[in-house]
């Protein structure tokens, strides 16, 4: 019962500070914090040269696919393709993580950094049209 | 899941279509195109998520108790990624 009353406090709070950035109130500085604590995989470039080879190698494989320029050119192209969508969302992370330092600066104690992550990730998420 | 299956589908949908839209490729099925893009990052996924089922095994099999979530865990479970991503030589 009192979790409840702390979740919806906590809830209440964040639904103050989306306000509150809205009116554009929180300026964007460096984010030094690497508060992570949700069980994900980042991928490396590696990672995204794999999930891009794989593509490639289907559509080839499917005999889909035409390259208009080098195959290299194009591979190169996807994998930044890629890339920008999870650099993407570490901008996302970043502000998250700055609106979470002035949320706890103005809760201290008692707040949940970790609860907090992902409900504010996905509500800015979808404020900004990002899929995660 | 290390990627919803929401995110899967757009990165499909983000790579075919911007490859086309950038005039790099072009395509003689459109939609079986984009069906093999949206297939080929799930198949990618899954590879992905094996070293995640094997790596928090590794921490489970540990004979002290390490609470799933606790700063300890995060510790073991991004050495014990690194090491398995190392093993296939997945690391940057």
């Amino acid at each position: 019962m009192s979790e409840d009353r702390s979740e919806k406090s906590q809830l209440n709070s964040v639904k103050t500070l989306l306000s509150f950035k809205e009116k554009s109130l929180i300026q964007e500085r460096e984010c030094v914090c690497v508060f992570k604590k949700e069980k994900t995989m980042r991928l490396g470039n590696k990672q995204i040269r794999r999930m891009v080879s794989l593509v490639l190698k289907g559509l080839k494989e499917h005999e889909v696919v035409t390259f208009k320029q080098e195959e290299e050119i194009v591979f190169n192209r996807a994998c930044e393709l890629v890339l920008n969508n999870f650099k993407e969302e570490r901008n996302l992370d970043q502000e998250v993580n700055l609106m979470m330092d002035d949320l706890e600066s103005k809760n201290p104690g008692g707040f949940e950094r970790y609860k907090m992550f992902p409900l504010l990730k996905k509500r800015l998420a979808k404020q900004k049209g990002i899929i995660l | 899941m290390i990627l919803t299956e929401e995110r899967q589908s757009y990165l499909g949908y983000l790579i075919i279509d911007g490859l086309w839209k950038e005039e790099l490729v072009d395509y003689n099925n459109d939609e079986l195109a984009m069906r093999v893009g949206k297939k080929c990052v799930v198949q990618f996924v899954n590879e992905a998520e094996q070293i995640d089922v094997k790596v928090c095994r590794a921490i489970e099999s540990l004979k002290r108790n390490v609470p799933e979530g606790s700063p300890e865990w995060d510790v073991l479970y991004q050495k014990y990624l690194k090491e398995e991503m190392n093993r296939r030589g997945l690391l940057d």
